[in-house]
């Protein structure tokens, strides 16, 4: 597994699978969000107490989810930019941080429209939503980061200890309704007893699932064609800086 | 339940979301082509 992470750590072996990979996760994330869509909208049912604004769920818990992956990815990308000087895995960072914000947004603004019909409130400023919050923050200080300096590897250098830095919040959002008493409910499929046995109704799962898969295949092909672009940035500044120094 | 109850919340919330992936998606094809012009190779 790791010698196949480090075989594709090579922008030119990327390249190669890149493209295969792209086009099959665009079709399978086309079609989840199409059924995913079908079933959160048309064929699932609305729940007796929220009735039909549960079918926020469908897009704000994935989009959660996604915002804590990307960044669980990014702080490993991090990890292998500083330790193991991977040119991919900064380049990563750089390419990903805009898509883990953009997961983020989805979570905070369609958790804020969820929140006026079922709490009465659009914000409340309790750990779960704060923390989360904090994380937006993170993935712009990354952002701004990798194209704060003249020299790209020391913003790149300095986007990878950022996000480093920020896993420490990671636990803090998983736990914070365990830890703290929220006004956001806790998990209810996210840990291991609840996998097992959901406290979600089979009929509000399975368009969650097709939700987070689409999701998952669009965070894949945006990764492949986002760091394809960077791979080319990079190569048409080295050009660049050759024509200019000879 | 189909009374409609609280669905103008969920048209706002899965607009947002359309907005925000379609702006994703299409600036990194946008920018990925505009590269892929100017690429040397």
């Amino acid at each position: 597994m790791s010698n196949a992470l480090f075989a594709l750590a090579n922008p030119a072996r990327f390249r190669k699978v890149g493209m295969p990979l792209l086009w099959v996760s665009s079709a399978a994330s086309a079609a989840l969000f199409a059924w995913g869509l079908w079933l959160a909208l048309l064929a699932s049912p609305a729940d007796y107490l929220q009735q039909e604004a549960v079918r926020i769920m469908y897009i704000h818990v994935p989009a959660a989810w996604m915002a804590l992956g990307t960044y669980s990815s990014l702080a490993f990308a991090a990890l292998s930019f500083l330790i193991w000087r991977h040119t991919l895995a900064g380049l990563y960072i750089r390419a990903m941080a805009p898509v883990g914000a953009a997961f983020t947004a989805i979570c905070l603004i369609t958790g804020s429209i969820w929140g006026q019909p079922t709490w009465g409130t659009w914000w409340v400023w309790d750990a779960r939503l704060t923390s989360v919050l904090v994380l937006f923050f993170l993935y712009a200080g990354i952002i701004a980061l990798a194209d704060a300096f003249e020299n790209r590897e020391r913003g790149l250098k300095a986007a990878a200890w950022l996000s480093l830095i920020g896993m420490v919040n990671l636990p803090v959002i998983k736990f914070s309704v365990d830890w703290w008493n929220t006004l956001h409910q806790p998990p209810s499929v996210s840990s291991f007893a609840r996998m097992v046995e959901p406290a979600v109704d089979k009929s509000m799962l399975t368009p969650l699932l097709a939700m987070a898969g689409a999701y998952l295949f669009l965070f894949i092909a945006l990764a492949v064609l986002r760091l394809e672009s960077e791979i080319m940035s990079r190569r048409i500044e080295s050009a660049r800086m050759r024509r200019n120094h000879g | 339940m189909a009374d409609g109850t609280y669905i103008h919340f969920v048209w706002a919330a899965y607009g947002v979301t359309g907005i925000i992936l379609a702006a994703i998606v299409l600036m990194s094809i946008l920018k990925h082509r505009s590269l892929k012009k100017e690429n040397p190779e």
